[in-house]
């Protein structure tokens, strides 16, 4: 799954960043590499996200979103969605 | 491998040799940061306002250069970069300052800031710029930030892991400036501060790595280089962690938090909700962010407008006015003389003067928006509407702006952070209509479309969002092809609470810049168009007293008016507005009248006199189709230079050949749509 799937407030552990390796190294520059933790902690206009990387937040757009591979660490039910089980 | 709990000892120079420091009277000090680290504010603290504006050499990148104050030191603050491994113009500067390769020779100290916030990023550059062999000291800033994001740093442990001394400083406030400054004196005087030896997992990587070249993929080096940096900051980390001097709920933390590996590299907790967050929460709203974004922009457009208008009208009435009649009273000699100094010189300092509280305005805005974190935030919500014609989200406040007046909207273009965005969006702003053509709009609108003066006026607002959007279009897959379409990855500053008295410092550097530079190109101009209006061509007329026609500024008109032909509007009349018009747009009106020998509507859209005269000069131009020819002279009017002003100002930020290149294409595109519109047109 990638960060586009990921619900606002959800944990996810990068898994793959699918940019080219230019892009790839800086994203990893700023802390966003495999295996970093990451949540989503605000949905914006046009798909993009706020992404939560420890204390930093980084504005990403839907694009560069669906590139960035993650593996959720538990999962969140959407806003709306009956939490019975 | 050392501990990094081993003495701080000072180690041994790599690349420059610990003498190669220099001695303090000749003292050379970078600031190097990562964006919104607070580094140009801590500038102007050092500085004051003893510092100056440069373009690094060779490029169109501005560096801001000055004296730290009551020291004999040169202070440099340079572009702010997340990495030494450049991926834009700006950051290539920083790179190569640090490196010792750039004309301004190599630094003999730097001072990096760390955001206590964002360690691991800061350290990432630390790291680089220590492995270059230049001494560092370390400005940790932002802890009040961090505080509320539950990070908290020991300066006193960070310097005893790093080796390095590290000074707490609220760039903000000006607290820990004077602390800053003995240890840097201290820096420049003995021993070269060096990153510990706990951090020799540096040594022996290849300096090369961090020069690479902005162009192209990272090279085998850099991913190399990277790597074992991104191991050097956990590790740094992991001592900060393992004392009490970071103490994160992160580390380890619940649920959802990971305690080993890369996720132990960000000091601070991705699930706490700060007041930034809440904050976002609706200005960032899908639905909610959009309208806020655009209120922003409509309060910068009446700032560039209706707040702007009244004081620049002040400064007029004062130069042109009281001043002048001064001059009047003290100046003897012949009437040309009086007339050169008063019409010519005065009139043009009054010009660039009066620029001055709008520059002054729109700096001033544009830093608070910066300041307070807003900004980040603007350029994220416009940046999928500007991705289309590949224009980086943050151009879309110059581009507003630019509706208001073209000059403050050169200066927001440096909230670019690329130096070939900023120009490309710097060539793009004068095809913005400005204001002061709109007055040029509704004179032609009512003569010549009465019934429809509001649906032409708007077409051609319509036609400027269109000549952005097609230029955009153009440059990007000519000139600008190097341009890479970049993700966005922006980082979003917390929100903060402008200082205006920081940001008034640095507010009144660029407008000085901007009065001291483009302003001399202003009056020089403006004083040869007084020489030209002054001086006659037919015998009869004393010097400084000549009517328009028979002057050579009339024959210039006159003689460029057949260029004008195949666009229905070859009169010297219009020409000679058109010249006119490229000093100051507000001035076409007028030099309509003046060439007419009537008076001046006060309201353009009740023309009289001069609406007759209009058109029957258009109607004889044109062979009968005024209408055409006006509408031809309308597009000419958006589409051609700007005024004065704003070419000066292009030409102080991205260099002459730029500007006149850029001057030449608009006269071209403006010249080709008003041919279109009037040869179209005679056919409807």
């Amino acid at each position: 799954m990638n960060l586009s799937s990921l619900a606002p407030g959800a944990d996810a552990h990068v898994t793959q960043v699918l940019l080219d390796p230019g892009t790839r190294l800086r994203l990893g520059e700023l802390g966003i590499r495999a295996g970093a933790l990451v949540r989503v902690s605000q949905r914006a206009a046009f798909g993009g996200r706020v992404l939560a990387v420890g204390a930093d937040r980084f504005a990403l757009d839907s694009r560069t979103c669906g590139l960035i591979e993650v593996e959720p660490l538990r999962a969140v039910e959407a806003p709306g969605e009956s939490t019975a089980r | 491998m050392s501990s990094c709990h081993d003495a701080p000892e000072p180690t041994p120079a790599r690349g420059r040799s610990a003498a190669a420091v220099g001695t303090v009277d000749q003292a050379h000090v970078v600031l190097v940061g990562n964006p919104n680290v607070g580094k140009s504010t801590l500038f102007n603290v050092l500085t004051g306002g003893r510092q100056r504006v440069v373009n690094a050499p060779g490029t169109t990148v501005e560096l801001h250069s000055g004296t730290w104050r009551g020291r004999p030191v040169r202070l440099t603050d340079l572009p702010g970069t997340y990495s030494l491994l450049a991926r834009s113009p700006d950051e290539q500067v920083t790179a190569d300052v640090v490196a010792g390769t750039s004309a301004l020779g190599a630094p003999d100290l730097a001072v990096v800031l760390v955001e206590a916030a964002a360690l691991s990023r800061s350290l990432y550059l630390l790291a680089q710029v220590a492995e270059q062999g230049l001494g560092v000291v370390v400005a940790l800033t932002m802890t009040d930030v961090a505080a509320t994001r539950d990070v908290y740093v020991d300066p006193d442990r960070c310097a005893e892991v790093l080796g390095v001394p590290v000074v707490e400083v609220d760039p903000r406030t000006g607290h820990g400036t004077v602390r800053l400054a003995e240890v840097v004196d201290s820096a420049l005087a003995g021993p070269v501060p060096r990153l510990a030896p706990s951090v020799g997992s540096l040594d022996g990587l290849d300096n090369q790595a961090a020069q690479d070249s902005s162009d192209g993929p990272p090279s085998g080096d850099a991913l190399v280089s990277a790597e074992r940096h991104f191991a050097w900051v956990e590790h740094v980390l992991s001592a900060l962690a393992g004392s009490s001097a970071a103490r994160s709920a992160a580390l380890p933390a619940g649920p959802g938090v990971a305690s080993t590996g890369p996720a132990r590299s960000h000091v601070g907790r991705s699930d706490r909700l700060t007041r930034s967050d809440c904050v976002d929460r609706v200005l960032l709203d899908p639905w909610f962010g959009i309208p806020v974004f655009l209120a922003v922009m409509w309060g910068l457009f009446q700032l560039a407008t209706a707040v702007a208008a009244p004081l620049m009208d002040a400064v007029d009435r004062l130069v042109n006015g009281a001043l002048a009649d001064v001059l009047r009273a003290v100046v003897g000699g012949p009437t040309w003389v009086e007339g050169f100094l008063v019409d010519g010189l005065l009139a043009g300092v009054g010009t660039v003067l009066s620029f001055a509280p709008l520059m002054a305005l729109m700096f001033l805005a544009i830093a608070v928006l910066e300041d307070s974190g807003y900004l980040a935030r603007a350029a994220f919500v416009a940046d999928r509407a500007l991705r289309t014609i590949g224009l980086d989200g943050r151009a879309m406040l110059p581009l507003v702006v630019g509706f208001g007046c073209n000059l403050p909207a050169l200066a927001a273009t440096r909230t670019l952070p690329n130096a070939r965005q900023r120009l490309l969006t710097g060539l793009l702003v004068p095809y913005t209509s400005c204001a002061a053509r709109l007055t040029v709009y509704i004179l032609l609108a009512s003569v010549f479309f009465p019934g429809d003066a509001g649906t032409a006026i708007f077409l051609m607002y319509v036609a400027s969002i269109a000549l952005v959007v097609v230029g955009g279009l153009v440059l990007r897959a000519t000139a600008f092809r190097d341009l890479r379409r970049e993700p966005l990855v922006l980082a979003l500053p917390a929100y903060q609470r402008p200082r205006l008295r920081a940001l008034g410092v640095s507010a009144w550097v660029r407008v000085r810049a901007f009065l001291t530079k483009a302003g001399r190109i202003i009056v020089a101009t403006l004083a040869v168009v007084w020489v030209l209006q002054a001086v006659p061509v037919t015998g009869g007329h004393p010097i400084g007293d000549v009517p328009v026609e028979d002057s050579a500024y009339g024959w210039t008109a006159e003689a460029v008016s057949p260029v004008f032909v195949p666009a229905g509007f070859d009169d010297w009349h219009a020409s000679a507005a058109l010249v006119t018009g490229f000093v100051a747009k507000e001035v076409v009106v007028g030099s309509f009248a003046q060439s007419y020998a009537v008076d001046e509507p006060d309201d353009p859209a009740v023309a009289g006199d001069l609406g007759s005269r209009l058109r029957a000069t258009f109607e004889a131009t044109s062979g009968g189709h005024a209408g055409a020819a006006a509408a031809a002279f309308m597009v000419f009017v958006l589409a051609y230079t700007p005024c004065l002003a704003t070419v000066a100002e292009q030409k102080r930020l991205f260099g002459a050949r730029w500007t006149f290149g850029a001057v030449g294409v608009q006269l071209a595109v403006a010249w080709i749509a008003a041919v279109l519109v009037f040869q179209v047109g005679r056919l409807l």
